[in-house]
């Protein structure tokens, strides 16, 4: 998530060309931006290109009104999450202070309950999507 | 509505796009709870002069956003009040350093939490679609014309003032009036009640998060990409990178 080259070898197609543009565009680099795009289009193709371009702005639009409303994490992502968030350093964060840091209780719990909650997200997805 | 054409444009824009960026223009355009149309209008024009604006590359700069003051660019020939000049550009420039305790000062300088979290959408809407537009090479779309009429003061009711700097609803509102706002979950993630002191603006955030990222009753699979030409994991990726350049914790 915050270094290229892990990004590259993590599997996920295209991963560093998506990062560089995706560097370019929130830092409204236009130059940079064209460049980057161009070598997404080349490699996945201009829908692609258009999809990535609406996770954009669809994240710019979202880490706003976090950081603008002040909410905290919600509980069982932050449970779930304490691990990731010390490897990432997001707890250096300035918004990190609206979670509180789960006790190391409730982390232990969430750390032998992932493999099943991982598990249950997807159901739970398609219940919810089926009473919809 | 004719904006939003995209004819000049080599890239297929999902119509999915296309009209949610039109339903967001229109509801710009028209008053809303706590702002008339030509105000909202203003915000977004305000929007757009923070990316420039000399002051906010200053603050940006300093140690502390407070250490800088001075006039924003563009703020001179608004028709919105200072307070409001200056959120807007602070949510653009700087959002992660905003805290409770600024947004404190906000309320005791005029700028009630219903207007505060309805310039927050308005503000949210502008940026996403320009980021969209941007990333593509795209001109920014020219902003709506007003409509008139004034605003609602509408608020709903069943609001919870502890969970975060603004009031927000709970996973199942008490009002029939909102009851579309949320998917029935439970718990109801933060970032989808956040903005629920203005119930428009969750459903400007609703549809353009569907369109931009993937229905809500989605997001909880992690096998489902919305039919995307990109998957999931690239999905993520993006959206990972884009929260960690922003410092966003959430």
């Amino acid at each position: 998530m915050r270094d290229n080259r892990a990004a590259a070898d993590s599997g996920v197609p295209n991963a560093e060309a998506l990062l560089a543009w995706t560097d370019a565009a929130i830092a409204h680099d236009d130059v940079a931006t064209a460049h980057a795009r161009a070598r997404v289009v080349e490699a996945a193709g201009a829908e692609a290109a258009v999809d990535a371009a609406a996770i954009i702005g669809n994240f710019e639009r979202m880490t706003r009104i976090a950081d603008g409303t002040g909410i905290p994490l919600d509980p069982p992502m932050n449970a779930l999450g304490t691990e990731i968030q010390h490897d990432l350093g997001l707890r250096s964060f300035g918004s990190a202070a609206n979670t509180a840091e789960p006790s190391a209780w409730v982390s232990a719990g969430a750390k032998l309950l992932a493999p099943v909650a991982l598990r249950l997200m997807p159901l739970a997805a398609k219940l919810v999507r089926w009473r919809t | 509505m004719d904006a939003f054409r995209y004819s000049d444009t080599v890239f297929p824009i999902r119509d999915d796009i296309v009209a949610a960026n039109r339903t967001t223009w229109e509801r710009i355009a028209h008053a809303g709870s706590w702002w008339t149309g030509a105000e909202r209008i203003a915000i977004a024009a305000e929007t757009r002069n923070a990316r420039s604006c000399q002051l906010c590359r200053a603050r940006k700069q300093a140690l502390s956003p407070n250490a800088v003051q001075g006039e924003h660019d563009g703020g001179a020939a608004t028709v919105l009040p200072p307070t409001a000049v200056d959120t807007v550009h602070r949510v653009v420039t700087d959002q992660s350093r905003l805290s409770r305790e600024w947004l404190e000062t906000l309320a005791h300088a005029g700028l009630a939490d219903g207007h505060y979290v309805e310039l927050l959408g308005v503000v949210v809407a502008i940026v996403s679609i320009d980021a969209f537009h941007g990333a593509l090479g795209l001109p920014p779309e020219p902003l709506p014309e007003p409509v008139a009429g004034e605003p609602s003061g509408y608020r709903p009711s069943g609001l919870d003032a502890n969970e975060a700097w603004v009031p927000m609803l709970g996973s199942k509102p008490e009002s029939s009036a909102e009851g579309d706002l949320f998917p029935p979950l439970p718990q109801v993630p933060n970032v989808l009640r956040a903005l629920s002191l203005v119930p428009d603006a969750v459903r400007s955030l609703n549809e353009l998060s569907a369109a931009y990222y993937l229905p809500v009753v989605e997001i909880a699979d992690p096998s489902a990409a919305g039919g995307r030409a990109i998957s999931r994991p690239q999905i993520e990726l993006i959206a990972a990178r884009v929260s960690a350049l922003n410092e966003c914790f959430y």
